[in-house]
């Protein structure tokens, strides 16, 4: 497996839920850019902050590996580990229980416990090249 | 819609209704660069009439996404006019405004050089809208409405329902303008429906026969989205198709990969002699760029790229070829380019390895969701004998199952090399052989 899906894997199961796609988005992009976890995705800035296709991608193959549950709310897409992901979660943090990565990434994810979407929206916007670096 | 138009002649829709606030847009040299930026960006090597451009794929959306919007709001009860035109006025210049952000060569300018700087041809097609001294400030709709600019740009480059800004009551009724998203980015958007028809038209390909005017007609608003008629799953099920054939006959063809794959070194050529960068310098540069006007840039006057182009020289030939559908389980390694390029070096002859430079092959693994939307799973069918609505997975359709996604692998040769040609062969990975995902 590869090291994103793992490091993603640890995340959905500290958690428990993550509602929503642009915060999930929005969660990775700060862990990767404000806490240097090695997440290796490239994000583009879009209107409503910066987004990867290749999380995305990832996220949908952790769904169809039966990895993740995805169930689409009132406008809003809800994630939630499957008994398989939770298993194979287990697993992992086993193995690494001694990675400071693994253990790096798990001392981060409380930040985002309190913070509402819009505000990580804000905060990802303001950490990434905007539109006017282009034009020196 | 009551108000004064001209009318504008196009070949797949016959007549296309321009209001004069449209009008206004159309006639800025912002706009009008469109016209030199092509729809299809190499396919006129494989289908000399596929020259069409996004100016009138732009004129196209427009119309589509003005007709779907109108059909969709004339099924709520008690609409008032100026509720209905609103949205209508707000969806055609959406449509007419969506591909402003394109650089010449399209997706592969933001590929080679909107990349690196974080941003994508929406996020430069809202700062466009926005802040282009072209534009006018707020658009003047016929009914004495206005639209503002920004509440045009914040549709670009939506990534799912999720990010969808107008999630308002439409009226007094029950549905939500949330439904409008899937007008712009549903599995049977304005953009695919307009571009699927036109590009079928101008390659002669003829796959693209769809019937646009059912799927429409045949949807109803339900509060948060939009549902399809059961008796429009068909129509829906041969939009699928054909987007599927236009992939493997027109966007992925192989002759049109390999001139792709030249422009892309003419953009780096360009980036490296600095040529962009005084149509970067502000929004209002870039209304100079096009693909005309880089071409025939006198700094790339003996450019072998821009030469080869102009006289399609297309240096590569396809050697060896698979289509793959693909599975989630078992989406592997197999079908990454990156990988596949690494791997076929590796087991070349030792000589060969040191010796063979970089452009002398490539290999190409250009892949196809075969659900239309990026991430959205679903469609929602109603059933109009007991007027429930069910969730279909796109890609299971009423005939069967499709692949989630589909890639085509394939290994080019440049023509210089051909005499390594067995020896490449040889040491590209069997097809049998998938590499596992893990």
């Amino acid at each position: 497996m590869n090291k994103d899906i793992e490091l993603l894997l640890v995340l959905f199961e500290h958690f428990n839920k993550v509602v929503g796609r642009t915060r999930l988005q929005k969660i990775v992009f700060l862990l990767q850019n404000k806490f240097n976890i090695k997440f290796s995705y490239k994000f583009i800035s879009y209107y409503y902050g910066p987004y990867s296709k290749d999380l995305q991608f990832e996220v949908n193959l952790l769904n169809a590996m039966g990895m993740i549950n995805v169930s689409a709310g009132d406008g809003v897409y809800i994630h939630t580990l499957s008994e398989k992901g939770v298993t194979t979660t287990k697993e992992i943090i086993e193995q690494r229980k001694d990675d400071p990565e693994i253990k790096e990434l798990i001392s981060r994810l409380d930040y985002f416990r309190d913070k509402d979407t819009s505000s990580l929206i804000i905060e990802a916007k303001n950490l990434i090249k905007n539109p006017e670096t282009l034009f020196k | 819609m009551g108000a004064d138009y001209e009318l504008i002649k196009d070949p797949i829709y016959g007549y296309i209704k321009v209001f004069d606030h449209e009008r206004k847009i159309i006639d800025t040299p912002i706009f009008q660069r469109l016209r030199r930026v092509k729809q299809l960006t190499s396919a006129e090597y494989v289908y000399p009439s596929a020259t069409h451009n996004r100016f009138s794929h732009s004129l196209g959306v427009m119309h589509v996404a003005g007709e779907f919007t109108e059909y969709i709001l004339d099924q709520i009860e008690n609409l008032g006019r100026s509720d209905k035109e609103t949205y209508y006025f707000l969806m055609r210049l959406w449509g007419l405004t969506h591909d402003i952000g394109h650089g010449p060569f399209s997706h592969l300018f933001d590929d080679v050089i909107l990349k690196e700087y974080n941003i994508s041809h929406e996020t430069f097609g809202s700062k466009i809208l926005m802040e282009s001294s072209f534009l006018p400030d707020s658009f003047k709709l016929p009914n004495g409405g206005e639209i503002n600019p920004k509440e045009v740009a914040q549709l670009f480059g939506i990534k799912d329902i999720e990010e969808w800004p107008l999630i308002e009551s439409i009226g007094e009724s029950d549905v939500s303008a949330r439904a409008l998203y899937y007008i712009a980015f549903g599995a049977y958007s304005a953009d695919l429906l307009d571009y699927i028809r036109r590009d079928s038209y101008f390659t002669g390909a003829g796959y693209g026969n769809i019937d646009w005017q059912r799927l429409i007609y045949i949807s109803k608003p339900d509060k948060n989205r939009i549902t399809l008629d059961l008796r429009g799953e068909e129509a829906f099920d041969s939009l699928l198709l054909a987007r599927l054939f236009m992939f493997s006959t027109v966007y992925y063809h192989r002759t049109s990969r390999a001139a792709t794959r030249i422009m892309k070194f003419l953009l780096e050529e360009a980036k490296s002699k600095r040529i962009l960068d005084s149509f970067l310098g502000n929004v209002d540069q870039y209304a100079s760029l096009d693909e005309d006007s880089l071409l025939f840039h006198p700094t790339l006057t003996n450019s072998e790229y821009k030469n080869r182009l102009i006289f399609r020289d297309i240096p590569y030939t396809r050697v060896l070829e698979t289509s793959i559908p693909i599975e989630p389980e078992e989406i592997s390694a197999f079908v990454r380019e990156d990988v596949l390029t690494e791997t076929t070096r590796g087991n070349l002859p030792a000589k060969l390895k040191r010796t063979l430079p970089p452009d002398s092959f490539f290999v190409d693994t250009p892949k196809i969701p075969t659900n239309p939307m990026e991430g959205d799973l679903f469609i929602y069918i109603y059933n109009p004998d007991t007027g429930e609505v069910a969730p279909r997975n796109v890609w299971e359709t009423r005939w069967g199952k499709m692949s989630r996604e589909m890639a085509i692998v394939r290994l080019f040769i440049h023509h210089d090399y051909e005499k390594n040609e067995q020896d490449i062969r040889e040491a590209f990975p069997k097809t049998e052989k998938r590499l596992s995902f893990y």
